[in-house]
């Protein structure tokens, strides 16, 4: 007996041993995946994660063809989609016909893109220490970026979920908030940036891609501007300095230009990768793409030095006699060309027949045009790998916003002053004109300025219906019998269109969206 | 023939060494008055049976037979009675009646009521099993031609679906217990002596006793979190007390490829391409007889397998040492799609006293596997044969012909060992290029070594408790080599030499302890079974790649050989543990072994969950009622009746560890570049994937309502169990807003029930010298997924080609994993056809001879939105049978299984690459014109037609998978020569298929995605193999 119970001891002694012995193992590390909970603890995660942020400026291919920048563009009166034909990328031919809906990607992905720079730029605020200087800036720019980002978010959606740190599963169901408080966190993270950032010029040379004090008082005065608040917006204009105009109104784009004085904010592309036909779809390319997509599609002008794109994006007859009213022949001539001048260079070309192009005009695009000398020159194909940047704030943009402010707190002297530095450096007279007509001339500006480079659609939404249907409600009539009937000015309905549509996936993984009117 | 020349003389030598030893354990204590002897062989076959225990009645006296079956007993009386009693034998009692000589011939023991069967913990009697569980002897398994021990199983089982993912050899095996009860891994939880393992691949029949197979929830539940698939428990050969046994076990194997798939011939490819206006280069001379590109790839192939164990041992110590070795070379690649196979096992038990006792079951296996790229329809060597162009000889014998050059211009073009330069299409190109030329190019295949094992002590402190610690490992490495010379072989088929090495391994422990108490009070039997269990894993890799090579020569097509290493090489690695800590236990009770009932608990944490959802507990409940066993019960026919019903629950972890450390944490990745203003690269860590604490595993739920039946005295067996299955929390790519920023990883969202009828039947019957027995079983399971993500209308499945998203899907109301495409409603004959359907339908531009698509969706336009159900990979039911007679020393056996309902899509048709060869009845039964044909299309038809239902074919097939006949030698012979066995066989191995699937294979695993079942990407045929075999015993 004493034997069976030594024996049943020893059982239950280990059995006691190994619950011991294993309770406590299950907590083990894992090896190889970096977590949120142990990234943004340095100076060098915080130089990582920033440059993520910046990373959403360039991502428009990360959910297919969705570049932010196309997208703001295609339903203005600048041009028109065109491509291979009517279903040549439908998500776009709509965007240009105002027959967009919920379910478009394009739409879609210029949602999710700003929300995931928004998530970034809310990793770095909410989980990094501001412990020393770099840290301080690195958090600076994280809120200048958000800002950008939820400006371009509140623009075009209207009210918006405002998300400002990571959220837990059980908080996936947000709704939505009104475009005020929006602002008003852009106004918050604005004047903490403004405090922090360093000018431009303080800047080295490599680092002129990041936000700066500029970037942030541009943003702030936009915003400024967008409520109504003229005179701080003006205020918030006057400190951005340290900037100048580009002497050569076709320089700005090229690449010698790129972040030059005139650039605010830039998102840069990359030739360099060099990307081959095995492309990487739906992923964070370095190159810009949609240089190519825009390209002229009527074979490589290299007297232009212009090589074949794929014909998307033609600019509108409306544009060029914009330009040809306003005696414009610098600004119009490095922004776009006419098919008789194409055919001056290729009037050997006997195959050209742009006849049959869908949505065709008669014009093809110069600025953010398929130039070959942006492009990859070590041998990798040149159609993938242009290395344009979009311009997303420039210098003339800010002197034309700080005109319209000045303009609408009635004081047109400083407007006409500001407006003027942009019209001399296009080769054009001064002018002085006031009340309705210096705020027509600013729009005209504008018009011309900054086409193709994403401004003109929401500009004329937010002059108020009677301008933005006077410009888009108009059923132009077709000026060539080829491609495309007509433009699509009887479907604009200033109520519906004046927002795009919260994304309908949206709306199905969150109970509490709701739409916006008209969709 | 060298290696077996040197098994045979080792082997002598071993044999006289244990013989040896034997003799002196077999006879070493016997002194009484009266001396019987005798010999005993079996009824059945003759041959002598040693090991034989023969006792006299009622006392402890007794001996066994020697090797020769022979017996000596010293008897106190002529009224003693001798029982002799063998392993699967019936115990036989002879009076000895005055004699001095009693033979006796033992007969099989048939009752298959009376097995023992393997549940988890433990073992039960079947007659008072409540559990659903399907078991496989070894003689089932032995003999067969399989290159491993999944293969072997198929068909065995009712409600096992074993399809292989390739026909090659040391392919994997799609394995779904009771229908597919998750989108992502439906393989079983493997245990072999108690020990988990990966899978059972490496294991060779020689070392296997049985099989169970426990399918529902009262059985699996003791497995608790990693149950769901149900579990496949593999018991392995113990020694027995008795002499010693010598076994060798010799296959060898002729293999072909078994296929009706034939491609057009040249002839009729140009009229096809010539009428869907595809065109040669006009300078093109074409040979006066095309290459037949399918009989190149395909190429008889040699297996063989040998098996050499030694067994035996005493009433204390038993042991069981063996090994074997098998080399496989595949049908198509021969060499290249190869695979060598070692294991040794060495089994040993010892009692050390009479309270404790220990065993120790451990094996060693090494692989070496060859293989070239195939089930891919981009450029698989098998889809290659299907596709590439007739015109294009393998070699030729006079240089590049001009055309070739005219078309690519000088090119790196490769030749053969012979100096010829490798064929060359000018009209097939893309990924698709001389399959044999590129087979030369690419080299590679992996070496795996894996040791596992257990040891356990059980100790027995009072009578009826057992307590048992058992402590086992698995150390498994695994070093993947891939190099491949440069080529070219069209415009898109250029590459640059490289090459991969994966180094991989891992180690796993597990540390149980559990304590099994049984007791009988009067009727009442119960038994109470506690016990805990910890199981680690431990595992990494390392990866390297480069390019290019200094030379492309096997000695340079390392790491260290690449020039400019810095630059050209990169490598990844990890290395991660995970843990499970596991309670569990489970009260069986019987009143008379009449009323049954059992009970289990599991719970289970798991380091691979985050700490607030780390434990799960698993219960389970079953009962059953020996309705024969009561007074009422009259017995007929019928001797035995029992009703069991069952219901549990199971968790899947491996959907969980699959997704990969870290599965349920936010993570951060720093591998992209953005461009200074100076145009330097910085790099940047993104946010990659959102937390989800919540993340936990699959978890099924499982009602089982079972009937077993006995006629004519438990001759004819059956068991039929009808199931549902629920399984939910299967884990998908979550759906959250886009405005939280950043994507899901997995999330818990999608459920899918199987609902399924299984029917076992078994007969055996002896008479005199003729004995046979007939066993078949019958599965048959409705899938469907019950709840998928609502944000989503279906989880996406498998691409084929690239134009064919999402060909399968998980879906609401449909089969997991179903067939979506365009469906047809016959074909355009006329353009009055053609203008009435576009008169509702724009979206394509049809021709005549194009299939009419259907717009599904009503939407005017044809678009992927018009993707509906057109197949599902899953049978409606399946069967599988075996005949087995024994007469006279002669064996023959029949074993056949089928497969019903379940549909094939075939994939290895490119909308993109129409100039590719194709099947022989594309040709055959086109649409030549007007009224000519309803049912397929013109040549040159539009490529949807190629994501549409024509592309789905009926996959049902029964395949006689052996017939085998075997002759034992009599006795009388061997004796002669120290023989106690000897066995020749020939057997036919999957050499008649019956199937209307017009690829190679209907048996289509698709790949280890369970997404792509039943999708032929150009899939690997299962061959047909001629097999001559001995087993030799001493």
């Amino acid at each position: 007996m004493k034997k069976k119970i030594a024996i049943l001891g020893v059982a239950s002694a280990l059995v006691a041993v190994v619950l011991a012995a294993c309770s406590d193992q299950l907590e083990q590390d894992v090896n190889g995946v970096s977590s949120i909970e142990t990234f943004y603890a340095t100076d060098d995660d915080a130089q990582l994660a920033i440059v993520a942020t910046y990373d959403m400026l360039t991502a428009d291919n990360l959910f297919d063809w969705a570049s932010p920048t196309l997208i703001k563009t295609l339903p203005s009166d600048e041009g028109t989609a065109g491509g291979g034909g009517s279903t040549d990328q439908p998500r776009y031919q709509a965007l240009d016909n105002f027959t967009w809906d919920s379910a478009n990607p394009a739409v879609q992905a210029t949602w999710q893109v700003n929300y995931y720079g928004i998530f970034r730029a809310n990793m770095i605020i909410e989980n990094l220490e501001p412990e020393n200087d770099l840290r301080k800036r690195i958090i600076g720019e994280a809120k200048a970026l958000r800002a950008y980002f939820y400006m371009e978010l509140v623009t075009q959606f209207g009210d918006i979920p405002l998300i400002l740190k990571g959220l837990e599963p059980t908080e996936f169901n947000q709704s939505r908030v009104a475009k005020a408080q929006i602002y008003e966190q852009i106004e918050a993270d604005l004047t903490d940036a403004v405090s922090v950032l360093p000018h431009k010029s303080e800047y080295s040379a490599a680092d002129q891609f990041r936000a700066s004090k500029g970037t942030a008082n541009t943003l702030l005065g936009k915003v400024l501007l967008y409520q109504g608040e003229y005179a701080d917006a003006a205020a918030a204009f006057e400190k951005v300095t340290g900037y100048s105009l580009v002497e050569n109104y076709a320089d700005v784009f090229k690449d010698s230009e790129e972040f030059g004085s005139e650039s605010v904010l830039e998102a840069s592309f990359s030739s360099k990768v060099p990307y081959d036909w095995n492309y990487p779809w739906g992923t964070r390319f370095e190159n810009n793409l949609h240089v190519q997509l825009m390209g002229a599609r009527a074979g490589s002008t290299p007297e232009l030095g212009l090589i074949a794109g794929w014909g998307f994006n033609y600019p509108s007859e409306k544009l060029w006699d914009a330009f040809n009213d306003m005696g414009d022949t610098e600004r119009r001539d490095a922004t776009m060309f006419s098919e008789a001048q194409y055919l001056t260079y290729k009037s050997t070309d006997p195959d050209f027949d742009g006849s049959t192009w869908w949505d065709y005009n008669r014009y093809f695009r110069l600025k953010y045009g398929s130039f070959d000398a942006e492009t990859n020159q070590d041998g990798a194909p040149k159609e993938l790998n242009y290395g344009t940047n979009w311009r997303l704030i420039r210098y003339s943009d800010v002197l034309l916003l700080k005109a319209e402010a000045y303009a609408m707190d009635n004081q047109p002297g400083p407007a006409q002053e500001a407006l003027n530095e942009v019209r001399r450096r296009a080769g054009l007279a001064d002018i002085t004109p006031t009340g309705n007509a210096l705020m027509a001339a600013i729009r005209q500006e504008r018009f011309v300025e900054l086409a193709f480079e994403g401004h003109r659609y929401f500009d004329l939404i937010r002059w108020g219906r009677s301008v933005a249907e006077a410009e888009l409600g108009v059923q132009v009539s077709p000026t060539f019998t080829g491609g495309d009937p007509a433009h699509y000015g009887d479907n604009f309905d200033f109520d519906k269109h004046q927002v795009f549509p919260i994304p309908i996936s949206d709306i199905a993984a969150a109970t509490n969206m709701t739409q916006n009117d008209g969709y | 023939m060298h290696k077996i020349k040197i098994y045979n003389v080792r082997l002598k030598g071993l044999m006289s060494m244990f013989l040896m030893l034997l003799t002196l354990i077999s006879f070493s204590a016997q002194a009484q008055n009266q001396v019987v002897s005798g010999k005993v062989t079996s009824a059945t076959t003759g041959e002598t049976l040693p090991g034989v225990s023969v006792l006299i009645k009622g006392t402890a006296t007794g001996t066994v037979t020697n090797l020769d079956g022979d017996y000596k007993i010293s008897v106190n009386s002529d009224d003693d009675v001798l029982v002799f009693s063998f392993i699967g034998m019936k115990a036989q009692e002879m009076s000895v009646g005055g004699r001095s000589t009693i033979d006796v011939g033992m007969l099989d023991d048939i009752t298959a009521l009376e097995e023992i069967v393997v549940v988890g913990y433990g073992s039960q009697k079947k007659s008072v099993l409540t559990a659903a569980i399907s078991s496989v002897k070894a003689e089932d398994l032995a003999n067969f031609s399989a290159g491993s021990v999944d293969q072997a199983l198929q068909g065995r089982m009712a409600g096992v679906e074993i399809v292989p993912t390739s026909g090659s050899p040391g392919a994997g095996y799609n394995i779904k217990i009771r229908g597919a009860g998750s989108n992502g891994s439906t393989a079983p939880l493997y245990i072999v002596d108690g020990m988990r393992v990966p899978d059972i691949s490496w294991l060779d029949p020689f070392e296997i006793e049985g099989i169970e197979v426990l399918k529902d929830a009262a059985s699996a539940a003791i497995y608790g979190a990693e149950g769901a698939n149900g579990v496949v428990y593999v018991t392995t050969k113990k020694g027995e007390e008795g002499p010693g046994k010598i076994s060798y076990d010799f296959q060898f194997g002729v293999q072909n490829q078994n296929t009706p798939l034939e491609v057009m011939t040249l002839n009729q490819y140009e009229e096809y391409n010539a009428e869907a206006g595809i065109f040669r280069r006009s300078d093109e001379q074409l040979p006066s007889e095309g290459t037949n590109w399918k009989d190149e790839i395909f190429d008889t192939a040699p297996q063989q397998r040998h098996a050499l164990t030694f067994s035996g041992g005493t009433a204390d110590t038993k042991y069981m040492i063996g090994g074997y070795f098998l080399d496989q070379e595949g049908i198509v690649g021969g060499e290249d799609a190869s695979i060598n196979r070692y294991g040794l096992r060495f089994n040993i038990s010892h009692k050390v006293n009479d309270w404790a006792k220990i065993s120790s079951n451990y094996s060693f296996a090494k692989f070496e596997r060859q293989s070239i790229q195939e089930n891919s329809e981009f450029g698989g060597i098998v889809q290659s044969g299907i596709v590439m162009d007739p015109a294009t000889p393998v070699t030729y014998a006079n240089g590049i012909p001009s055309w070739v050059i005219n078309e690519y211009g000088e090119q790196n073009y490769k030749t053969d060992a012979n100096g010829n330069y490798w064929g060359i299409s000018t009209l097939v190109d893309g990924e698709n290029s001389n399959p044999i030329g590129k087979m030369a190019q690419i080299h590679g295949g992996f070496n795996a070594t894996f040791l596992q094992g257990a040891t356990a002590i059980t100790i027995t402190p009072i009578n009826g408790l057992e307590v048992t610690s058992r402590l086992g490992l698995i150390s498994g490495s695994f070093y993947n080599h891939y190099w491949q010379e440069d080529w070219f072989f069209n415009d898109r088929d250029t590459e640059g030499a490289r090459v991969s090495d994966t180094y991989s391994d891992y180690f796993n422990y597990q540390w149980e302890n559990f304590a099994s108490y049984t007791k009988q009070l009067g009727n009442h039997n119960v038994n109470l079974l506690a016990g805990t269990s910890f199981f680690s894993t431990e595992s990494g890799y390392l990866t390297g790649n480069g390019t290019t090579l200094l030379n492309p020569i096997s000695q340079l097509a390392y790491l260290d050989a690449v020039p400019n290493r810095i630059q050209n090489t990169n490598a990844q690695g990890t290395r991660n543990t995970n843990t499970l800590n596991s309670y569990f236990g489970r009260v069986t009770y019987n009143y008379k072994e009449k009323y049954l009932l059992s009970a289990t608990m599991r719970a289970d944490g798991s380091s691979v969950l985050s700490e607030a959802n780390r434990w799960g507990y698993f219960p389970s409940v079953s009962a059953g009622w020996v309705l024969s066993s009561e007074d009422f019960f009259s017995a007929g026919p019928m001797n035995f009746i029992k009703i069991r019903a069952s219901w549990g629950q199971n968790g899947s972890l491996s959907s969980v560890t699959n997704a990969g450390a870290g599965a349920s944490l936010a993570s951060v990745s720093a591998g992209f570049i953005y461009e200074d203003a100076e145009g330097n690269f910085l790099t940047g860590a993104e946010p990659i994937q959102l937390a989800n604490p919540n993340l936990t595993w699959e978890t099924s739920e499982q009602t089982d309502i079972g009937l077993d039946l006995g006629f004519f005295e438990d001759r004819l067996t059956v068991s039929a169990d009808y199931f549902w299955k629920t399984t939910k929390d299967l884990l998908v790519i979550g759906s959250p807003p886009a405005f939280v920023g950043n994507p899901a990883g997995f999330v818990n969202s999608g459920e899918v029930s199987n609902k399924g009828l299984e029917i076992e039947l078994g007969y055996k019957e002896q008479k005199g010298d003729f004995k046979y027995d007939f066993s078949f079983n019958f599965t048959a399971i409705r899938n469907e997924a019950t709840f998928v993500d609502p944000n989503k209308e279906f989880e996406q499945g498998t691409n084929i080609g690239i134009d064919w998203n999402s060909a399968t899907a998980m879906q609401e109301g449909f089969p997991i994993w179903y067939f979506r495409g365009y469906q047809t409603d016959g074909i355009f004959q006329n353009d009055a056809e053609v203008a009435a359907y576009q008169e509702d339908v724009g979206g394509w531009d049809p021709a005549p001879g194009d299939p009419i698509i259907v717009d599904t969706d009503g939407d005017g336009t044809i678009t992927p939105s018009d993707f509906v159900q057109i197949g599902s990979p899953h049978p409606d039911f399946a069967i599988g049978t075996t005949i087995k007679v024994d007469y006279k020393g002669f064996d023959f056996k029949i074993f056949a299984q089928g497969s019903f309902g379940n549909e094939v899509i075939m994939g290895f048709n490119r909308t993109d690459r129409p100039q590719n060869n194709k099947p022989d009845f594309f040709y055959t039964d086109r649409w030549t014109g007007e009224g000519s044909t309803n049912s397929w299309f013109r040549a040159g038809v539009d490529g949807r037609a190629y994501t549409s239902d024509l592309m789905v074919f009926d996959g049902s097939f029964f395949k006689i998978r052996q017939v085998q006949l075997g002759y034992n030698l009599p006795t009388s012979i061997l004796d002669k020569a120290g023989i106690s066995k000897l066995r020749l066989y020939v057997s036919l191995d999957n050499f008649f298929t019956f199937t209307k699937y017009k690829g190679f294979d209907p048996e289509i695993g698709g790949s280890n995605n369970a997404n792509s079942l039943g999708i032929d990407r150009g899939s690997y045929p299962v061959p047909k193999t001629f097999v001559t075999g001995l087993t030799l015993q001493f």
